[in-house]
């Protein structure tokens, strides 16, 4: 009688250390655990007077030639890791499309700076330029400008500044357009319309 | 002889992309294996400064100011070695500093289950017992009582 005892509460024991070692494992993989959380990176261009990325053309944004136009570019990283990014600046004009979200623009890339950021860093480069010149030819505008120094000319209309946000991935040996997978990424892009006068 | 020289310098400059990348890969893997942000910081500023050296590399190369691109990129490939070497070691510290937590946290969580499983069991038994030391102690409380009156 006390054997059978005995052996009925081993056998309790036993089903009770493993119910209890089950919610225990289960509370402790939880704690342990990182928590989720959406990844993502953000671009902002900024001048002293503001945030400037316009979608639509900007009626007010004229650019006097010979002053000089400074501007400030901003990258967040909120990844979960480090990651190695390029931002391509590209002069546009109504010749070509803009960026979209899977594709960016096909305008020649004017400068294309590059910099790490650790996870949940933000970095500013600045981008200075300048219109050094406005001329009609054949009924086109030509721009002539000064960028971080070098000379950049474009003729044309709807002169706009496209800016895209490239990472590097690892697996294509490659910087690719957007964040994330290069199979499934999320392109980042701003563009900043402006008005040339002489 | 001078196409050999111009070779060997270009390699310098590839070398120290292909060592960019390499540090690179060594954070992140640091960071998978639990190195906290904080302790990325310092190599992600030296990895900047490596990025720099080889940008003015390049730069310099494309000018044919070879001797000083390759010094840039020598800078560069150090810079890059150093931080990919710190960032392994990082790594393995938090990988084994972590395991280690894990083994304790889930020791602690399998002997709070034995101990949880115990105290179930043995309920029946304490509360007996108790029960009668708590008859005991009445008992005694009684007789006192009757003495002082």
């Amino acid at each position: 009688m006390e054997k059978e005892n005995t052996r009925n509460k081993l056998a309790a024991f036993l089903i009770l250390v493993m119910s209890f070692a089950t919610i225990s494992s289960a509370t402790t993989f939880f704690i342990l655990s990182p928590r989720a959380s959406q990844p993502f990176m953000a671009m902002g261009v900024y001048s002293r007077m503001g945030l400037l990325g316009y979608l639509e053309p900007a009626t007010n944004s004229s650019v006097t030639s010979g002053k000089p136009v400074n501007w400030t570019l901003s990258v967040t990283n909120n990844m979960g890791s480090a990651q190695f990014v390029e931002i391509i600046v590209r002069l546009g004009n109504s010749t070509l499309s803009s960026s979209n979200s899977t594709t960016p623009s096909s305008f020649p890339a004017i400068i294309m700076p590059e910099r790490f950021i650790r996870d949940g860093d933000t970095f500013s480069i600045s981008f200075n330029w300048t219109l050094q010149s406005v001329t009609q030819q054949q009924g086109k505008t030509l721009l002539n400008l000064q960028v971080d120094g070098e000379q950049v000319v474009i003729a044309g209309d709807n002169f706009r500044w496209i800016f895209e946000l490239w990472t590097y991935d690892l697996v294509c040996g490659c910087f690719h357009y957007g964040y994330g997978p290069q199979s499934a990424s999320t392109g980042v892009w701003l563009q900043v319309w402006f008005n040339p006068s002489t | 002889m001078n196409t050999d020289r111009v070779s060997a310098q270009s390699d310098h400059v590839t070398t120290a992309r292909a060592d960019l990348v390499g540090a690179f890969q060594s954070i992140q893997t640091a960071q998978r294996q639990g190195v906290s942000n904080s302790d990325i910081l310092h190599l992600i500023n030296q990895l900047n400064l490596a990025l720099q050296y080889e940008q003015n590399a390049t730069l310099l190369e494309a000018q044919n100011q070879t001797a000083a691109a390759d010094d840039d990129a020598i800078q560069s490939i150090s810079l890059s070695n150093r931080v990919s070497l710190e960032a392994q070691q990082l790594g393995n510290e938090a990988q084994s500093s972590s395991i280690r937590r894990s083994a304790f946290a889930y020791g602690l969580a399998l002997l709070t289950a034995v101990f949880a499983a115990i105290a179930v069991v043995e309920a029946p038994r304490a509360r007996r017992f108790l029960a009668k030391r708590r008859l005991r102690r009445a008992r005694i409380e009684y007789g006192e009582g009757k003495h002082a009156k």
